[in-house]
């Protein structure tokens, strides 16, 4: 990406409710010109909701969508520089390869021969020449996938959404698919914005992920950022495999803190915690480490459960005294204890992230309702 | 189970079912076969087949109040289809699309008409028309045929619209198509199967429709089935046969040619 980069869509403060379901809560979020960027969550979180959203299929209940720096409230999904990748690809079952990919063409009256010139360019892109007269009905899943891509990209639009793309075609096309996308992506200098639950393909495809989880955009950052530094337990969880300790604050000192778990003592970065405060501390299993004899700060202890040969790494299964497991993985070659013996854990602080418990936010929260409330009956009365 | 679904029929079986569809079939086309024989029959009084002749299919050109009868239906069909086929499809489209309170109470009036007497829809017509000053004809007539037409466009155009996918509406929408377009030019033409087994079936309602037309047309429009059941009084005339197995002739072809076509697309899909 550029050094400045222009935003080119900009989510401020949108709900979207269906009756009385809360879709999409409070959610902030700025699109920049030609990045790839991702949203990902679990099936049901949102992601089609906000995009189409952002397409102008639904409007928001409250709050405000800019493209290119314009309310786009008023604006038709036409009159937006924006085109649509459908989940199940939409294709015109009555119309040929052709006419499909001509349609946007043939809707802004551009005329016969450069319609034809465009086509052409486009079916190169997408590699589907030879099969122009096909209709949908007589195209692979692939195929109908790259109809709906050239279609999309005819219109030269700023902006690209993408709909779990990917999501019906079978793993070695979709890895392809992959690739082709990104490179696509690069050559057209166009804004990607990438719907998946697949956190892999987020992983690596995008330049930023937007993660969702029940309708709430939890963390917009990096790749790399949302791997090493996941915000929220639930990203911990869903992003790659992370051993989560749920744990109190005892003390805080030297960029080190004390922390106490159900399994044990264990350590964890400081910050601004309070005392008593809770907290998870998450480990990636590559970085969870083995040791025969108690390292200070830690005290959490437990037996091999099961280690697993993986051809570069094992993986291995320990279960602590009180029952959690815990996964490690060691490159093959370095030493670690077999199955059935007793371990001592820990890891090296830098390596851990420290995410606050969403119940702190929830007591908070409820403090402020109840100021608010006190207020609102105050006012009543005020009225009577 | 697979042992049992699979079995050969024993032979006891096999004959039961053979002369069982035999059966149906005579039952079926037993009286058609009749009229077609009769058509050529050189006697006038269909009650013994004299000899061979084809003189009848002659003689529905001399007689001009059968064969303004026949057009008269053509017309009728022609009319009340177009018009139920607008209206019908236009509603099946708007009750599939929009979601409005009594919605669901519409869908049930439309089956009303359907299963109700259509000795009471003719009735209920003709003291319309009287209310109305429509003096009965030709107008009444295609008036009312679309409107007991209307309901099964509606129900064959829905069927068709339940597996209809939306986003290709938004597809079109997003690709720069209003919606006059979205409808013209993806809606209609994908849904144009169920359009074309609704104007079919409208065609056929009207064109052998007798109870309702008997009560909503005069003296100036009458169809073929009511010239058939006028004639019927003083003994059918052999050249109604001829027509009607012209008919028959134009509705087996028409029937193959739909099958062909389907076949094909099917094959296409
Ligand atoms: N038109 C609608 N009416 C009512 N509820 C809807 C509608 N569209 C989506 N929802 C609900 O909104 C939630 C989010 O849906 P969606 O955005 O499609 O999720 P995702 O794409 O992340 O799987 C789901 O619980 C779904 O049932
Ligand atoms: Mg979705």
């Amino acid at each position: 990406m550029q050094e400045n980069p222009k935003p080119i869509v900009e989510i401020i403060n949108v709900n979207k409710f269906y009756g009385d379901n809360h879709i999409v809560r409070d959610l902030n979020l700025t699109i920049y010109e030609k990045e790839f960027l991702s949203i990902l969550g679990p099936s049901g979180c949102g992601k089609t909701t906000l995009l189409r959203m952002i397409a102008g299929f639904e409007y928001q209940t409250d709050g405000e969508i800019l493209i290119e720096g314009e309310p786009a409230v008023n604006k038709e999904p036409y009159q937006r520089n924006i085109n649509t990748v459908f989940q199940n690809y939409a294709l015109f079952p009555h119309l040929s390869v052709y006419d499909n990919i001509a349609y946007g063409l043939k809707m802004k009256k551009v005329p016969k021969n450069e319609i034809r010139q465009k086509v052409a360019q486009a079916i190169s892109t997408v590699r589907l020449e030879g099969f122009e007269k096909r209709y949908p009905s007589q195209l692979s899943g692939g195929q109908k996938q790259r109809v709906a891509i050239a279609r999309a990209i005819i219109n030269n639009p700023k902006v690209l959404l993408l709909d779990e793309p990917l999501g019906a075609l079978d793993m070695k096309l979709r890895k392809q698919m992959q690739i082709e996308l990104k490179s696509l992506q690069r050559k057209l200098g166009i804004t990607f914005v990438f719907v998946t639950h697949d956190q892999e393909e987020a992983l690596t495809m995008s330049d930023r992920i937007a993660v969702m989880n029940k309708g709430v955009l939890e963390q917009c950052d990096i790749p790399k950022k949302i791997y090493d530094e996941p915000a929220t337990k639930f990203i911990a969880d869903f992003i790659g495999e992370s051993n989560l300790f749920e744990a109190v604050v005892q003390n805080e000192d030297n960029g080190v803190s004390e922390l106490y778990s159900e399994a044990g003592e264990l350590l964890g970065k400081s910050g601004e915690f309070e005392r008593e405060e809770l907290l998870y501390v998450s480990l990636r299993p590559e970085k969870t480490l083995f040791s025969d004899a108690p390292i200070g700060g830690f005290s959490l202890y437990g037996v091999v459960k099961e280690s697993i040969f993986l051809g570069n790494i094992v993986k291995s299964i320990v279960i602590l005294t009180n029952g959690q497991a815990v996964k490690i993985n060691t490159p093959t070659g370095t030493p670690a204890p077999e199955t059935g013996k007793n371990t001592y854990i820990y890891w090296d602080v830098k390596d851990c992230v420290m995410i606050p418990a969403v119940s702190n936010k929830i007591f908070k929260y409820l403090e402020d309702i109840k100021y608010e409330e006190e207020l609102k009956i105050g006012g009543e009365e005020q009225n009577v | 189970m697979s042992k049992l679904l699979t079995k050969t029929p024993s032979l006891a079986e096999k004959i039961f079912s053979r002369s069982f569809s035999a059966l149906i079939f005579i039952f079926l086309y037993a009286p058609i076969a009749v009229v077609v024989l009769f058509s050529f029959n050189s006697s006038k009084r269909n009650i013994v087949f004299e000899n061979f002749t084809l003189k009848w299919y002659g003689e529905i050109f001399y007689n001009d109040a059968l064969l303004d009868s026949f057009f008269t239906t053509l017309a009728v069909a022609s009319a009340s289809t177009l018009i139920a086929v607008v209206i019908g499809t236009l509603t099946a489209i708007a009750m599939f699309r929009y979601k409005f309170k009594g919605k669901s109470i519409i869908d049930a009036l439309l089956y009303v008409p359907v299963v109700m007497p259509e000795i009471v829809l003719g009735i209920s017509l003709l003291s319309s028309f009287a209310l109305a000053h429509v003096p009965l004809g030709f107008v009444s007539l295609i008036i009312a045929h679309a409107t007991f037409s209307i309901p099964f466009v509606v129900f064959t155009v829905q069927a068709r619209l339940s597996g209809f996918d939306r986003s290709l509406e938004e597809a079109a929408m997003d690709l720069g198509a209003n919606r006059i377009r979205v409808l013209t030019g993806i809606t209609i033409p994908v849904i144009f199967p169920g359009i074309i087994s609704g104007a079919a079936l409208a065609f056929t309602l009207s064109i052998d429709d007798f109870i309702i037309s008997f009560f909503t047309t005069g003296a100036s429009a009458v169809t073929f089935p009511l010239k058939i059941m006028e004639s019927v009084r003083s003994g059918i005339r052999p050249d109604v046969y001829a027509l009607s197995a012209l008919i028959m002739l134009a509705t087996f072809i028409a029937v193959i040619i739909a099958q062909v076509l389907s076949y094909r697309k099917k094959q296409k899909l």
